[in-house]
């Protein structure tokens, strides 16, 4: 679309503008107070913008689960951890649940002439739904619900079946994907009724830094659990044995940067990236390496007035290395001082690995490192353009982002039906989006890196697909809550009124409500030959993106 | 609203159901005017002018057998295959088979087996498109010897080209150009214009034929005509008279010195008389009467066999033999019979007798004895039967039969007389003995001279017939071959020209290859011309070249002819 | 920044001279049996313009694995070339005789060079399109242009009332109204020139030195959204005539087909 002039402005958000659980009641917070998990925490160390009380009214909330619910999925991103209050709950061990089970979309590659079928067996009238496939699934609640959730319907069955561990009250889980914002690892569900504390990531993040015990506690389960695997599988400290990594893990430092919900601020602040929080800035001393384990770092050098981008990192990449090695190893020079800026681009996860680790680890074992990051800053900056805007627009987060060639593109809107014919006769994206020079990138689903879309959907329904990594959306467990549509910064999910297939709106029985469903590009999972759009295109104009690679080769 | 798409869509299906509509329309149409409808949609062009009228009745079933049939004939013509050749041949016949190669059972080398005319003849490329146009490639579809162009590859002419055989008539070119009129006595004679003396180029085609022989020849060689005489029968010696005097008297009537006879018997019988009556005579009267009776020829046979002495002492001539199927014409006892009994017939029928007795042995008896009077046959054979020389009434004929004392012979009226002409095919008929042969032959005497100058030739075995080359002709007989003397006339300039390609060759044994009767053996009185004579004009750049130029791929001259009368017999 | 990869177009193109030339060579032979090869490049040809045919088909198939589109094109851009040069070499002149044939031949001709233009202008339109900086969907250009006239004639009403002058709103009645009221200037839009700048820098913006400074800022955004406008237009006539060449090349390419369907039949039944 056009737009010309205009430019929206609002109020700045406030943390607690929107609480986490809008029914936590003052007598919920006397209960909560008198645990003694909880009255372990030091409330008096809280300063008094944040008190504890203020965050368990406010970032947290208490849920129930009937037997059977699924509480969390092993896959799924949260950003929030749970503290049994009440009940049992069972962790699935092995072998793992499948994914009907888990109300996941069970994915089977389609043969050629099952393929075909879709010739003649496409739908002409739009978002045609079968419902009666919905009953099969154990699904309780609805849009409007909050506690609506996907089900086991046979506990003891899945007893017998998988080894479990019990979870007992006082437990606390889920920690490790809120704070670090990685999918869960396990899958969890409710044996009996159960009662637990839900606190979202902000919440947890205050009590972490301002409660000694729960930081020491969840601290102590991340560096067990998480930080040496994520030690290991890098370049520098995969060959160090288990007793050094134990001493490198306990003096790594990990540090989170940015909002755990940019993308709704980046959603309401479109263009404005003054705001981001700086992990290390130019001219300063490196005092660690820093390697991102999740989210988007900016890497920046001024340049006038501004600040130039010369590269972004994301998950696996490090920054600092150069100026560390040249430090230890010419001790004599004077400038040591950074020569770029890193700042997190909405959010970022960091690990912060102490100089003098490197120096005792790592240095003396590795060759100088062959380039520095100030080679990327010796370019014309016209040759920034398509990567400023890659990254202002957060398209950096894409791993299968749609992008056209305007020059070669004829408008003929051949991918378009090429999605709706493998899509029951739906396109699920749109042949238009934001463009620089010749690059669209087109309203489609990019299958982010960090996808923030899955993130409070209330049954799982949109999830990352083992097989192929596609973030796709199960239809049978959808609610049609629209949390991942408003979560989505570049708008690619669509909340689509479903019918049958007489093109008659399937409502709510009790209030006649029309039925939504959320819809994206799913990637032809499923499909035989993968995106359709991409193949459909006759002039080479349309390709899927992984930003990461486009980036670094600068061209599709 | 439809989509732009919807529209193209539509507008597809309009287009495909507007072209099947055209289809139906046409496809199957009526044969409209003039047979074919320009609408027609099995119509791929119009017919060249010469077959343009054949769809007037039919249509395209002229050609085409699958035009108009049923339904499941026409489907049967596409899993058939077409014999669009047999049509061709209703009005197009040859010599050969139609579909063999040059209408000529070859040695076919497997590569075209059989001919079709579309191979080479492509119809329906309009009314002014050649159906005979041919390209080189076509000829080198399936001749070995492959080569670029005439003038580039081109097999070398046969020796002698374009001459095969010797010339029909014995002419030395060499001699009658350059020898013979060096002589003074000639010398006003010669052909000043050379070639084109003799060689009407008026008439030039293939040949450039020879202006008559009383034009050309004649001036010096007329003289020699006249004294060639055939001879056809003499009156030969006979052991004993083998006629019956009274008989021939009785035919015949006194004969002429009977007459005489009787002239002087008479007057001696007046003489006898009136001594009878004076009574002189009175002696030795019986004496006296036989006397005049043996004058009559009334004498007493018994003494006149004694007395028989013939006339003539010849043996019969061998056309005579030949004429009378006798064994041997020098043995009285073999021919006193049929001789006999041929100047009996002559007497009673004149030439009559001759024609029936040559008639066994020609169908053109009549014309070999053209112009023989009765009287002539009669008389000379009343003569001879009464054993005595035939005296002809004039002595000088100016030609034609003619009898003289003891013979009948025939003189020339001219060249080319059809009397002489028609005794000489009859000599080289099979049949004929040698003898007769020889003699009619005989370049020495009598009318044989005329092979003096008109070959005998016969071509192959001896199976195969001789004739005697009256006639100045076609020196090749390569039907297949094609060359137009007239256009090169005009190109080259007039008759001096001739010399440019056809080179005396002063050193040919011409006139050894007349001495024996077989035409291939021979040597010409030219040099061969060569291929590059021709490649001179006839090169890439110049004058055209295609083989068509030159040759016939129909190895019949006569194709147009036949079309004709294919046409007016249907 | 994208390239297109040119090794589809030279492994068909190389494919297809072998197959040209193996065809050119093969008809030399049978000529020289005396045989006829237009039977061998007939069969060819017809394949060559099922297979053709078929990119069309091959459209409404993107649901199933059968090649990427762009190599289908490339493939029915050589075949196309191909089948052109084949069709010479089938026909053997320019111009055929019969009535039929001709049709045949003259839809053959058109089909080819109506190929020939649109791939031209899809070689070359995008870039000029996307040298506008606006991008819009076809079908939503009539309700952007109404907009566009819907928010001009508001600014002229409101100069109207700011102002107290008529002086703009007589300029919109009198000239700029033609302008706004569909796409205009379509042929300088096609062939790239400026015709609408340069109407607009004349007759459309005339009425600039008649008004005062409050009307010139109305004035000045009416003329932005001309300006708008003209791009909208250039989408529209360029988009529009990428789409619109298939009119041509579509159902003319079903009737060649069906044409020569028919003539291969009759070739069979009265010849072959």
């Amino acid at each position: 679309m056009v737009d010309v002039g205009g430019v929206a402005t609002m109020e700045r958000p406030q943390r607690w503008a929107t609480p986490f659980g809008l029914d936590v009641s003052d007598d919920d917070i006397e209960m909560l107070l008198k645990r003694s998990d909880i009255a372990a925490i030091e409330a008096d160390r809280f300063p008094a913008h944040t008190s504890l009380e203020g965050v368990l009214r406010n970032d947290a909330r208490i849920v129930k689960y009937r037997q059977g619910d699924l509480v969390v999925r092993e896959g799924d991103y949260g950003n929030s951890a749970f503290l049994v209050l009440d009940g049992n709950l069972r962790v699935v061990l092995a072998p793992k649940l499948p994914n009907d089970m888990l109300g996941r979309h069970q994915t089977r590659k389609k043969g050629f002439f099952e393929a075909l079928t879709q010739l003649w067996t496409n739908e002409t009238i739009p978002e045609v739904r079968n419902i009666s496939g919905y009953k099969q699934q154990g699904l309780r609640g609805s849009a409007d619900s909050p506690d609506a959730r996907v089900f086991l319907q046979d506990v003891p069955a899945v007893l017998d079946e998988h080894r479990t561990a019990v979870l007992q009250e006082g437990a606390l889980f889920g920690e490790l994907a809120a704070l670090g914002r990685v999918p869960r690892t396990a899958t969890i569900f409710s044996e009996d009724d159960a009662v637990l504390l839900e606190i979202r990531w902000q919440g947890l993040r205050e009590i972490r830094k301002y409660d000694e015990g729960w930081r020491r506690k969840i601290d102590q389960l991340y560096r067990e659990s998480a930080l040496k695997n994520h030690l290991q599988e890098s370049k520098m400290f995969g060959g160090l044995d288990d007793e050094k990594l134990d001493a490198v893990s306990n003096k790594v430092l990990f540090e989170t940067y940015g909002s755990f919900d940019w993308n709704v601020s980046f959603q309401r602040l479109r263009g404005g990236s003054g705001q981001e929080p700086v992990l290390a800035r130019q001219g300063e001393y490196p005092d660690g390496l820093l390697m991102i384990r999740a989210g988007f770092a900016r890497v920046s050098v001024k340049h006038g007035t501004g600040e130039r981008t010369i590269t972004y990192l994301g998950a696996g990449d490090h920054f600092g290395l150069g100026e560390l090695y040249a430090a230890w190893k010419n001790p004599e020079i004077e400038d040591m001082a950074m020569k770029t800026s890193i700042s997190a681009l909405g959010y970022v996860d960091v690990l912060r690995v102490p100089a003098p680790v490197l120096e005792e680890h790592v240095f003396p074992f590795m060759e100088a490192p062959a380039t520095t990051i100030m080679d990327l800053a010796s370019t014309p900056v016209a040759d920034d353009a398509l990567m400023e805007w890659a990254v202002d627009e957060r398209f950096v987060n894409a791993t299968r982002a749609m992008v056209i060639d305007l020059e070669h593109c004829v408008r003929c809107d051949d991918c378009v039906r090429a999605c709706a014919s493998t899509h029951n006769g739906n396109p699920r994206f749109r042949r238009h989006g934001k463009s620089s020079e010749n690059l669209m990138v087109a309203n489609a689903c990019m299958h982010c890196a960090d996808p923030v879309c899955m993130i409070g959907c209330p049954t799982g329904a949109i999830h990352r697909s083992v097989q192929s990594g596609s973030v796709i959306i199960n239809d049978v467990t959808c609610i049609g809550c629209g949390t991942c549509a408003n979560s989505c910064p570049y708008s690619n999910i669509s909340m689509v009124a479903i019918s049958d297939s007489d093109g008659r709106t399937i409502t709510e029985p009790t209030t006649g409500k029309p039925i939504f469903k959320a819809t994206k590009c799913d990637y032809c999972e499923g499909q035989p030959g993968g995106p359709a759009c991409v193949r459909a295109c006759a002039h080479d104009a349309l390709k899927r993106v992984d930003f990461q690679e486009f980036n670094s080769t600068g061209s599709m | 609203m439809r989509s732009l798409r919807g529209y193209r869509g539509r507008l597809s299906l309009l287009m495909g159901a507007f072209v099947i509509a055209i289809i139906a329309a046409f496809g199957f149409g009526e044969d409209g005017v003039n047979g074919v409808s320009a609408f027609n949609t099995a119509n791929p062009g119009d017919l060249s002018a010469a077959h343009a009228n054949f769809t007037k009745d039919v249509g395209c079933a002229a050609c085409h057998e699958a035009h108009d049939k049923t339904a499941t004939q026409w489907i049967q013509a596409a899993w058939t295959p077409g014999n669009l050749s047999k049509k061709c041949s209703s009005c197009h016949t040859f010599d050969g088979p139609a579909e063999s190669p040059h209408n000529k059972t070859f040695k076919i080398d497997g590569a075209v087996a059989k001919t079709e005319c579309a191979m080479c003849h492509t119809e329906h490329k309009g009314a002014g498109a050649s159906v005979v146009a041919m390209s080189d490639q076509q000829c080198h579809a399936c001749h070995e010897k492959k080569f670029t162009s005439f003038s580039d590859g081109h097999p070398k002419f046969s020796k002698d080209f374009p001459s095969r055989r010797r010339t029909a008539i014995l002419f030395n070119h060499t001699s009658h150009l350059d020898k013979h009129f060096q002589n003074k006595r000639y010398v006003d004679k010669a052909p000043k214009q050379r070639c084109v003396a003799c060689h009407d180029t008026a008439l030039a085609d293939r040949n450039v034929p020879v202006r008559a022989f009383e034009k050309t020849c004649a001036a010096c060689h007329e003289s020699q005509i006249a004294k060639r005489d055939l001879q056809l029968l003499t009156f030969p010696e006979f052991e004993a008279n083998p006629f019956d005097p009274a008989e021939i008297l009785a035919a015949c009537g006194l004969t002429k010195a009977a007459q005489e006879e009787v002239g002087e018997l008479s007057s001696d019988l007046a003489k006898n008389l009136a001594d009878l009556q004076d009574g002189d005579g009175s002696k030795d009267l019986t004496a006296r009467v036989n006397e005049m009776k043996a004058k009559l020829g009334l004498g007493d046979p018994p003494t006149a066999v004694e007395e028989y002495e013939s006339v003539s002492t010849e043996t019969l001539p061998p056309l005579a033999v030949l004429l009378l199927g006798v064994e041997d014409g020098e043995d009285p006892e073999s021919y006193t019979g049929p001789m006999r009994d041929l100047v009996n017939a002559m007497i009673e029928s004149g030439d009559e007798a001759v024609l029936e007795l040559l008639s066994e042995r020609t169908k053109s008896a009549k014309q070999l004895l053209a112009g023989m009077s009765p009287e002539l046959a009669r008389s000379v054979a009343c003569a001879w039967a009464g054993n005595q020389e035939y005296e002809a009434p004039s002595e000088s004929s100016l030609g034609g039969w003619f009898a003289d004392e003891l013979s009948i012979n025939y003189r020339p009226l001219r060249h080319g007389d059809p009397v002489v002409r028609g005794w000489l095919d009859l000599a080289v008929v099979a049949g004929t003995p040698d003898d007769v042969r020889n003699l009619l032959l005989s370049k020495s005497e009598g009318a044989g001279a005329c092979a003096k100058c008109h070959s005998v030739s016969r071509e192959g075995g001896a199976d195969k017939a001789v004739k005697v080359e009256w006639q100045f002709g076609a020196q090749s007989d390569q039907r297949h071959v094609r060359y137009q003397h007239k256009p090169h006339l005009n190109l080259l300039g007039l008759g001096a020209s001739c010399e440019t390609c056809h080179t005396l060759n002063p050193d040919a044994e011409y006139d050894a290859g007349f001495k024996h009767i077989d035409p291939l053996n021979f040597a010409s009185n030219f040099k061969s011309i060569e291929n590059k004579t021709c490649a001179t004009c006839h090169a890439k750049d110049k004058v055209k070249q295609e083989c068509t130029l030159c040759h016939e791929y129909h190895n019949d001259h006569s194709i147009r002819k036949k079309v004709v009368s294919n046409i007016q017999e249907k | 920044m994208s390239r297109r990869s040119k090794l589809p177009k030279i492994f068909f193109g190389l494919i297809s001279i072998v197959v040209f030339g193996a065809l050119f060579w093969q008809s030399k032979v049978i000529m020289l049996r005396l045989g006829e090869p237009a039977i061998l490049t007939g069969y060819t040809l017809m394949a060559s313009m099922l297979l053709l045919g078929f990119f069309n088909f091959r459209k409404k198939l993107s649901m199933i694995p059968i090649g990427r589109a762009s190599t289908w094109l490339a493939f029915h851009v050589v075949l196309g070339v191909f089948a052109l040069a084949l069709f010479g070499l089938h026909v053997g002149v320019f111009w055929p005789q019969g009535l039929y044939e001709q049709m045949l031949a003259g839809s053959f001709y058109m089909v080819s060079l109506s190929g020939v233009v649109g791939y031209a202008l899809q070689r070359s339109l995008p870039r000029r399109l996307t040298q506008t900086g606006v991008e819009i969907i076809y079908e939503r250009i009539p309700a952007e242009l109404a907009e566009i006239r819907e928010r001009v004639e508001a600014l002229v009403l409101e100069c109207t009332e700011k102002s107290g002058s008529d002086t703009v709103a007589q300029h919109y009645m009198g000239t700029l109204n033609w302008y706004f009221q569909k796409p205009r200037f379509r042929l300088s839009h096609f062939v790239g020139g400026d015709a609408g700048g340069y109407w607009l820098r004349g007759p459309g913006g005339a009425a600039r030195r008649y008004i005062n400074d409050v009307e010139k800022e109305y004035f000045d955004q009416i003329i932005a959204l001309a300006e708008l406008k003209s791009l909208v237009d250039r989408h529209f006539v360029c988009q529009g005539v990428m789409k619109k060449w298939l009119f041509l090349h579509i159902p003319l390419a079903v009737a060649v087909i069906a044409l020569a369907i028919w003539h291969l039949i009759l070739v069979n039944v009265y010849v072959i």
